[in-house]
């Protein structure tokens, strides 16, 4: 029996889409502007992905952006995973093949570890000097980047899980 | 019914599962997953960065021979005058060690500047850093300077084999001891919230009331050399106004830091030099 590697090219898909970021932060930092896209990856894995597979997709994308980050080790690995706990458990009863569902769910997922970041941030005393502006100017540029991205990454991933020879639809839901 | 609800108790049950291990987890572990993790990504951040470079490379080959010989003109004439520069700065320098002889006073801590490229920018509104070129194979140090041509940077504050993070001057986590130029009282340095499409911001406090500041005029905060950390004489902004504390003992302002640190693509860190390296 073939061992299920889907895990890994997801992952390797949630890296690229973490390099990019990256990269237009980069370029954006003359702005004071900074994208926040971790929920699309996370809501990928929680609505296409078996359990084990996406677990472990979504604790390395957690680990991956965690090691870049000041912030305490861990702190978007447990995020991302209560994330996908949840999308996993409601996702029965969503209809994901409905794009308006998908880039709802996308910007839902967005918006709570947005704010569970910026809450841990600011309560924690990491940086109780955060600018109100700055934040809503982030979450508007992640939120508006996203609307335009999430159906390119939920067909990209799809494509690249085809590419090594899986099929993207035979996923087994539990 | 009880399986159903069992198949959806699953999720949460492996969650919590996972949740306890990362808790009960040893530090170590952490510290080397959070490594391991780094430097896999290292590779990927470095590429762009090198990318770029070459895109530099490959566009300045564009220009034509006219225009190449205009900008070598245009340097030749800078470095005759840094040269003319260079030999200021070498008579002044050996006057400041013949009087510091004379007045015996404790030697100054020389730096080796050690020059990088800027891999990424990182400044959300959550903090403010960047990623450089250089790491711990270039003898870079965690807490080291960070310098460029338009004054202070930041501090170093990760050192990996190949690249550093550096906190910037405008995060929250950088406290340094500056003062005015022209006015030796040490003042406390920080940085501040960050609006966006603006200049990047710091804060300075525990100016003496007796500093005033008239409309349009500003003032050039500098560094102190206090704590050991930075040389003195370091650019870090400008202050435009002063405003006084409710208790009337000091005054508060607000530093505006220079528009170039938001696209910075080079830095300097400054690597004292000691006895054991030459």
């Amino acid at each position: 029996m073939r061992s299920d590697f889907r895990w890994l090219i997801v992952a390797g898909g949630n890296f690229i889409l973490i390099l990019l970021t990256t990269q237009c932060n980069h370029y954006l930092s003359g702005f004071s502007l900074y994208l926040f896209l971790l929920g699309l990856p996370i809501s990928f894995a929680g609505l296409s992905l078996s359990l084990r597979n996406g677990i472990i997709a979504t604790a390395i994308t957690g680990l991956l952006s965690d090691a870049i980050t000041p912030l305490p080790y861990g702190l978007h690995f447990v995020l991302c995973l209560i994330s996908f706990s949840i999308l996993y458990v409601i996702r029965s009863r969503i209809p994901s093949k409905e794009n308006v569902t998908i880039i709802v769910v996308v910007l839902l997922t967005n918006l709570f570890l947005f704010f569970a970041v910026t809450a841990y941030v600011y309560l924690t005393g990491f940086n109780s000097n955060l600018s109100p502006l700055h934040i809503v100017s982030d979450l508007i540029a992640s939120q508006i980047i996203l609307l335009l991205i999430t159906r390119w990454f939920f067909a990209f991933q799809p494509s690249l899980l085809k590419l090594c020879g899986f099929n993207p639809m035979g996923e087994p839901s539990r | 019914m009880f399986l159903k609800r069992l198949i959806y108790a699953k999720p949460i049950a492996t969650l919590g599962f996972i949740l306890l291990g990362w808790l009960i987890l040893p530090t170590l572990f952490k510290t080397l997953l959070r490594v391991s993790f780094y430097e896999f990504q290292a590779p990927a951040l470095l590429a762009p960065s090198y990318i770029r470079d070459l895109q530099l490379f490959w566009s300045s080959r564009l220009h034509s021979k006219k225009e190449l010989f205009q900008a070598g003109r245009d340097i030749a004439r800078l470095n005759a005058s840094y040269e003319l520069s260079i030999q200021e700065i070498e008579s002044l320098r050996e006057e400041i060690q013949r009087m510091e002889r004379l007045l015996d006073l404790p030697e100054k801590t020389k730096y080796k500047h050690e020059v990088a490229r800027v891999v990424l920018r990182d400044t959300p509104a959550w903090w403010q850093q960047i990623i450089i070129r250089k790491g711990r194979h270039n003898g870079i140090i965690e807490g080291l300077p960070v310098i460029f041509l338009g004054g202070v940077v930041g501090k170093v504050r990760e050192v990996r084999a190949y690249t550093s993070v550096v906190d910037l001057v405008s995060s929250n986590h950088f406290r340094i001891a500056a003062q005015f130029v022209g006015d030796s009282r040490p003042i406390s340095y920080q940085g501040t919230a960050n609006p966006p499409f603006s200049d990047p911001l710091g804060e300075i406090s525990y100016i003496p009331t007796d500093l005033t500041l008239q409309p349009g005029e500003s003032l050039t905060v500098v560094t102190s050399g206090l704590g050991g950390v930075f040389p003195p004489g370091l650019v870090i902004g400008k202050v435009n106004s002063l405003t006084t504390n409710p208790d009337g003992l000091f005054k508060t302002s607000t530093v505006v830091l220079d528009k170039r640190l938001s696209s910075i693509s080079e830095i300097a860190v400054l690597i004292p030099i000691t006895e054991d390296i030459p």
